[in-house]
């Protein structure tokens, strides 16, 4: 052999070798699960391009009015459920943080619990909850909530872990008792971090917010499931177009106020 | 091995960075530049190995005219070391030397991180020479600021450039460990029979290692010697209030 | 007497929370939230939650099956993701654009992308694939590509420029420097999003069989629509279980390698 890599034995590393054989192994056993046969592809290509091309038409005006009216909804459940799970996640936080925690018989239980609340999909809490109260946006807004808090809670909880405890031992010197060193040593120490949580929880909610509607729990999502049962072309371009726009917006708005911030 | 013919370069603002510089600079000699900052030295180098591009006159290096279209022709004749020593902090040592011979190895294995076996031995023997064999497998952010710039000094060799333009090499390191890198510079760049031009600020550095002396001073140069012939008024004409 | 300290600069934070409350009042007041009973919704959801009683394992294999299939559809749709955007966001990085039009160009594609939620893709997907995974697989790589394409190009940017300049100035072609300067620098991030990317791919692939995608969400549904309680309660612990154990993967594997 010519060639060599730099490494001690000139050989690639075992970890290197042994990760791409992994992912290829991987892909390959899971290549017929996941439905990867050329033929569907060769015979999607064409459809899709027509698809495409029927994106491409003059959009329908008259749905525009009720296009807007259905962002409104979703970006108004996204703010509501925003503010709701950031009043919940706070102080659920703070119990659950090694450093502010009153007691860690406390702080594991709820650990436990907010991640079973991650880990179902907002869509699935949205499902369960049409099913249970009916169509509309307060299903879709308790299912962003119910999320919102388990993921707020988990962010908040590491950024309050690893704040340093010198400010706070300073705090505790001077006679401060247990309630106030925590709020006042530890929680100032993390608004930066805590701020642009807040802002990426309303990001990723208004997102969150715009597909809800598919399984009827509000917001815009609707338009787009009737959009494609009834084929309505003219209807789907403006409805992609507007996510476009809408989450681009919010990315602007959110960068310049989490500079501000930190 | 370097000619400069009449090279000015004027900056937007109509900043003269250097002024009709003519200068010559032959294999296997040591020269360095000195000047207070902002006298042109960094412009200097940039040009010669065609970062900037002068707004008169002209540069060959090695027979080759510099112009913005032979960039990587010229870079591959030009070693550069520079002051923040501009390593790959995550890449091994030696991995860092290899990327010396970039610009011939085959370009496709190069991707993967392949190189010929004579490359990599001549790469462990830079890293040897620069006294850093026993570092070949460290990540270089684990090591010391000097420690880095012999590395960059072993990437520079593996190069083979017929010239090593060096930017201010030892400006962030203590004063022994100047001496230790200027020492191995040097070295290499004579027994190699390279041109070595070196930007410093320290005169006794540049007294000490140093065969010619070049004195920049608002980009004209004021001092042209060698080093044995300087005397301390010269030097203080370079440096003192206008 | 003067005091040392200068007066403290007007917070503005009474503003904002009194801006934030009006804001609130507006939203319940526009989607008619009053006319809503809390107290009722809360019956009712107690009602529905205490329909899932036992859950039932009958179609167990079938559920696993599924599940694996979600998963699976997760692995390719992330690994397409990761091939097309380790080598898009190159063109998409400000310092390694070829030219800024191309950079441009590229941004836009992969804001669009991300911007495009992957169950709208799914949706438009299956009116050219028909039900199947395949839709799943392309929706969520879609969306992978824009997420992953802009968040290297971010990191590509963050890179320092001195170590970009001294590949080149040993004469390195651009891809090299890609290669040695670039991707190094920036392994931890790739690994970081890369995972985050598949975490969150596992938990959409989950729920895209809701809307006829693949995997396990076509089951749930059907059992939801069906009011078949037991088997939905069997297949959300299936669910669950799969996504707390990607999620203790990734987060070990990010530790590891932190």
């Amino acid at each position: 052999m010519k060639y060599a890599w730099p490494t001690p034995n000139g050989r690639l590393p075992r970890t290197v070798i042994g990760l791409g054989f992994g992912t290829i192994l991987a892909l390959g056993a899971t290549a017929a699960t996941a439905g990867m046969e050329p033929g569907r592809f060769r015979d999607a290509g064409p459809r899709f391009a027509e698809l495409i091309g029927h994106l491409v038409t003059p959009p329908d005006w008259q749905f525009f009015g009720s296009l807007g009216a259905g962002l409104l909804e979703t970006v108004g459940m996204a703010i509501l459920a925003s503010c709701f799970a950031i009043v919940v996640a706070m102080p659920l936080a703070i119990l659950m943080a090694r450093n502010t925690t009153p007691s860690l018989l406390l702080a594991y239980p709820l650990r436990v619990l907010t991640a079973v609340m991650r880990a179902i999909p907002d869509l699935l809490w949205a499902l369960a909850f049409v099913a249970a109260v009916g169509l509309g946006p307060v299903p879709g807004i308790a299912a962003l909530i119910v999320t919102t808090v388990a993921y707020l809670a988990k962010f908040h909880q590491e950024s309050l872990d690893v704040v340093a405890l010198g400010p706070v031992e300073g705090i505790s010197s001077v006679g401060a008792n247990g309630l106030a060193r925590r709020w006042f040593g530890i929680l100032p120490q993390a608004v930066p971090d805590l701020v642009g949580q807040w802002v990426y929880s309303l990001d990723s909610n208004v997102r969150a917010a715009t597909i809800l509607g598919i399984v009827g729990a509000g917001g815009v999502g609707f338009d787009l499931s009737n959009a494609v049962k009834l084929q309505q072309y003219n209807r789907l371009g403006p409805l992609i177009l507007s996510f476009y726009v809408i989450v681009t917006i919010l990315d602007r708005l959110s960068d310049r106020l989490r500079r501000r911030v930190t | 091995m370097i000619e400069l013919r009449s090279v000015s370069k004027e900056f937007p603002g109509g900043r003269k960075a250097l002024d009709d510089v003519s200068l010559t600079f032959a294999a296997g000699t040591v020269t360095a530049i000195l000047g207070p900052s902002g006298a042109g030295k960094s412009t200097l180098l940039r040009c010669i190995n065609g970062l900037e591009t002068p707004t008169a006159g002209g540069i060959t290096v090695n027979g080759i005219e510099v112009s913005p279209r032979k960039l990587r022709e010229i870079r591959r004749e030009v070693g550069m070391v520079f002051q923040h020593f501009n390593l790959v902090p995550r890449l091994n040592a030696l991995t860092n030397v290899l990327t010396g011979s970039l610009s011939r190895v085959p370009m496709l294995l190069s991707l993967f991180y392949a190189f010929p076996r004579d490359e990599i031995r001549r790469a462990e023997h830079h890293l040897a020479s620069v006294g850093l064999a026993e570092h070949a497998w460290q990540r270089v952010d684990r090591l010391s600021g000097g420690q880095q710039q012999r590395v960059a000094i072993a990437r520079c060799l593996l190069q083979q450039p017929k010239v090593i333009l060096a930017d201010e090499p030892v400006a962030s390191l203590d004063p022994e460990t100047s001496r230790e890198v200027m020492q191995i510079l040097v070295r290499a760049a004579t027994e190699n029979q390279m041109a070595l031009v070196v930007n410093l600020h320290q005169v006794d550095i540049a007294l000490e290692f140093c065969d010619r002396i070049v004195g920049l001073r608002h980009g004209q140069v004021v001092i042209d010697d060698l080093a044995e012939n300087l005397t301390s008024e010269k030097l203080q004409s370079l440096y003192g209030q206008s | 007497m003067e005091r040392g300290i200068p007066p403290r600069p007007r917070s503005w934070l009474p503003l904002w929370l009194f801006g934030i409350l009006l804001l609130c009042g507006a939203i319940i007041w526009k989607l008619q939230l009053t006319q809503f009973n809390v107290q009722e919704a809360g019956q009712d959801f107690s009602e529905y939650v205490s329909r899932y009683k036992s859950p039932s394992f009958q179609n167990l294999p079938e559920y696993l099956g599924l599940m694996f299939q979600t998963v699976a559809i997760a692995l390719w749709g992330s690994s397409i993701a990761l091939v097309v955007a380790m080598s898009g966001c190159v063109l998409a990085a400000r310092n390694l654009s070829p030219h800024p039009a191309v950079y441009r160009i590229t941004r836009e594609i992969f804001s669009f992308l991300r911007a495009v939620p992957d169950l709208a893709f799914a949706v438009l997907f299956i009116m050219s694939f028909g039900i199947g995974p395949q839709a799943g697989v392309c929706a969520i790589s879609l969306h992978g590509i824009g997420f992953l394409g802009k968040s290297f190009a971010e990191s590509l940017e963050r890179v320092s420029p001195q170590t970009y300049q001294g590949l080149e100035s040993v004469g390195a072609h651009r891809w090299q420097t890609l290669v040695y300067a670039g991707f190094p620098s920036i392994q931890q991030d790739i690994v970081g999003a890369t995972l985050y990317t598949f975490d969150r791919n596992v938990r959409m692939a989950a729920v895209l069989g809701i809307v006829g995608a693949g995997g396990i969400g076509v089951p749930l549904k059907e059992a939801v629509d069906l009011f078949r309680y037991s088997d939905a309660f069997a297949i959300l612990i299936v669910i669950l279980g799969t996504l707390l154990a990607t999620e203790f993967m990734s987060d070990s594997i990010r530790r590891r390698l932190a």
